[in-house]
């Protein structure tokens, strides 16, 4: 006892460290808007429409072409501007087609064939044609429909964060030696427990943030996985986003790093 | 005496090469497409200004709450650097930085998904 | 459209509806409806809406924090900052609707708009026609000083007089009203003033100089943010014996006399007294103005000034006063050439 008591006395024992890895999906699809925003962008947009300039009908549908008459019969042209009668709701002041008091709402034709509610006539044959109506995909998916927190699917407008099931959920922590760099212990141990198929990009070698405890260390290191999946054997995973983060660990340790994680 | 009437306008006497050159042009220029200025009503301009009042507020809250959060990862970094101080072969490996190119696959969000949102088959 | 502007379309939740605590003049007046030729732009409703809730909540915030601040300064800037978003507010200050002086917002607007526009002008004027340092060594305003004479109800000079203009001299032969606009004042308190009006440009033959005179001299005059000007009614009531305030020298017009000069300057200078004062031996003929500030511990607070010269109306306004018919002075022919 007395020998260890000295040997502890000459030479402090240092504190054992860990590497915590912060492995984040990140989002597939913008965020979000909130309301405010959306219609701050919507009215922009309509206050650029209205100032924007007058489409050069001339330019691009000579007179009498088969072109001219095809638009003619998608665009109507505006009220008449007659001196003779009066309007209640001003004068029309046409010019070139447009009314310059409004924005001018041009119609092109459709590439594709419709039907009279305005869905599209699906033609076999030309299932592959460039010319058939883009429909884009849902932004939301099946993983999110199905609540599956497993899924790296899920949430795609927000950042996705692992945490593991060790007594308890929590960042994926592995413990270090003295010798190998923190990120290289990092990534070794997310192969060991999640396999090789991860397509893993270290953002640095730098630890980003650190905790201290009484005699150990946890250090944080940030990576993104980019393709492949997290595939252990006997271990509980999920992928959740900042906000359910919160409802999974620790409140303090959540606290302390919390302004290491995005939306 | 008959009036004159004008059934066509009178035909230029340029050339159809200088002619294309001045329908192209046309189609650049401001001439005959401005639209009339927008000129709002008092109370119109009085809700204009109002929305811009609150954008302004909007904004500067976010980039603060960025600016703050830009800090405080920083302050992190720093922090964890000099508490790895103690550790000098992992100190030195953390200085060198790693020389990994930036991965290809990662990509810009858009406004939709991709038909595959995830690529699974990744192989080394 | 109309509706737009009214709390009702927000539920009347937010502290922009509640007039319990605010004043009703923070209330939109005299909406102009849209003509019918009119188009709004188009979704400016929507975002209006949110707009609303947003700096309405901010303002919200900025109240609390109003609460708990001590210092009459800071609390009347944060009051001010609290409605000055407020779309009604912005109406009625934009739309030339009467202000209530009363309100911190209405009246930090005053007030920058005065330092914008009318102090530039009135220091420009001080410094250009050297009333600064002749009279006073330099005066930094707080306080909009106005003049205008009543007695002239139609015509070009039924209006505030701009610093450093002519006037003529049937146009000043009236005591003036003055108007003395408060910024500082975060109480509406009374707050008591002196004025003076002086004429730097009298000449003096004996000392082939100039001396100053005293023509209109006030003091003990009680005003506030409401109660603002010095008027016919506080005249007519001083004649009447309830007297409000003292008059140390009553109004008497400067009267330039033929070649005085190319014109005479009509200073007329604000001071805040710090109390009740006494003046008594006063000489009016030459007065010196900086031993007068000196002796009763004055702060000039304000002023303003014009120029006379000689004009037709002169002689009439003597007679009035019955004053003798002025001296005329002529070049004297010097023995030797100037250059």
């Amino acid at each position: 006892m007395v020998v260890i008591k000295r040997f502890n006395s000459t030479v402090s024992k240092l504190p054992t460290i860990s590497s915590t890895l912060i492995l984040s999906r990140n989002p597939i699809i913008t965020r979000e808007l909130p309301a405010f925003e959306q219609q701050y962008y919507n009215y922009q947009n309509e206050l650029w429409k209205r100032l924007m300039w007058t489409f050069p009908k001339w330019y691009y549908y000579r007179d009498g072409t088969l072109g001219d008459q095809r638009f003619k019969e998608l665009n109507k042209p505006p009220v008449f501007n007659n001196p003779k009668l009066e309007y209640t709701e001003g004068r029309p002041d046409i010019k070139q087609l447009r009314d310059r008091r409004f924005k001018q709402v041009i119609n092109l034709p459709k590439s594709y064939k419709q039907a009279e509610d305005g869905s599209e006539i699906v033609d076999e044959e030309i299932q592959d044609n460039l010319s058939r109506k883009i429909n884009p995909n849902s932004r939301i998916t099946k993983a999110d429909e199905s609540k599956d927190l497993s899924s790296l699917e899920r949430q795609l407008s927000k950042t996705l964060y692992l945490i593991i099931n060790e007594n308890g959920w929590k960042l994926p922590t592995f413990k270090s030696d003295t010798q190998t760099p923190l990120h290289k212990v990092a990534e070794e141990g997310l192969f060991n427990i999640g396999g090789e198929e991860i397509n893993y990009f270290n953002v640095s070698s730098k630890p980003c943030h650190h905790i201290k405890g009484s005699d150990q260390i946890e250090f944080f290191i940030k990576s993104h996985i980019l393709s492949g999946s997290f595939k252990p054997k006997n271990l509980k995973f999920l992928w959740v986003t900042k906000d359910e983060l919160s409802e999974y660990l620790n409140e303090d340790y959540y606290k302390q790093i919390k302004h290491l994680l995005n939306e | 005496m008959f009036k004159q009437f004008v059934r066509f306008k009178s035909i230029s006497n340029t050339n159809a090469s200088t002619q294309k050159v001045v329908n192209q042009l046309s189609a650049l220029s401001a001439s005959r497409k401005q639209p009339k200025l927008i000129k709002l009503s008092a109370q119109d301009l009085i809700k204009h200004q109002t929305i811009q009042n609150a954008w302004k507020l909007y904004s500067d809250k976010l980039a603060r709450e960025n600016r703050k959060m830009l800090k405080e990862q920083y302050e992190s970094i720093y922090n964890a650097m000099e508490e790895l101080k103690q550790f000098p072969e992992l100190f030195e490996a953390a200085k060198d930085d790693v020389k990994a190119p930036f991965p290809l696959e990662m990509r810009i969000p858009t406004d939709f998904p991709p038909n595959q949102p995830w690529i699974y088959n990744y192989e080394k | 459209m109309l509706r737009i502007f009214k709390r009702s379309l927000n539920s009347g939740k937010g502290i922009w509806s509640n007039f319990s605590n605010r004043s009703e003049t923070l209330k939109v007046q005299n909406i102009k409806p849209h003509a019918a030729t009119y188009h709004s732009p188009l979704l400016i409703d929507d975002a209006f809406k949110s707009a609303y809730e947003i700096l309405q909540q901010e303002s919200e915030k900025i109240y609390q924090r109003a609460q708990t601040v001590e210092k009459d300064d800071l609390k009347d800037k944060l009051l001010s900052q609290a409605e000055s978003k407020n779309p009604e507010v912005l109406y009625n200050i934009q739309n030339g609707n009467d202000l209530d002086i009363t309100q911190p917002v209405y009246r930090n607007h005053l007030k920058k708009q005065w330092e914008n526009y009318d102090l530039m002008i009135l220091m420009q004027r001080l410094e250009q026609f050297k009333v600064i340092p002749d009279t006073l060594p330099t005066i930094q305003p707080t306080v909009d000083v106005k003049v205008k004479f009543p007695h002239i109800t139609n015509g070009e000079f039924n209006r505030w007089i701009v610093p450093g203009e002519f006037l003529p001299s049937f146009l000043t032969k009236q005591p003036p009203t003055i108007k003395l606009q408060q910024f500082d004042n975060y109480k509406n308190e009374s707050k008591l003033f002196s004025i003076v009006l002086i004429n730097p440009d009298e000449p003096n033959l004996e000392t082939n100089s100039f001396k100053t005179t005293l023509n209109f001299g006030v003091s003990n005059l009680s005003l506030s943010l409401t109660d603002d000007s010095l008027d016919v009614t506080k005249y007519l009531k001083y004649e009447n014996g309830s007297e409000e305030f003292s008059m140390f020298k009553s109004y008497e017009p400067i009267l330039p006399e033929v070649n005085a000069g190319d014109y005479q300057r009509a200073c007329l200078f604000v001071f805040e007294q710090p109390e009740k004062i006494n003046v008594d031996q006063i000489n009016a003929e030459d007065f010196d103005i900086r031993s007068f500030v000196n002796n009763y511990n004055l702060s000039p607070v304000g002023g303003t000034m014009w120029r006379q010269k000689y004009d037709r109306s002169v002689n009439d306004v003597r007679s009035e006063y019955g004053l003798s018919k002025g001296r005329v002075f002529h070049r004297v022919r010097k023995p030797f050439p100037l250059i």
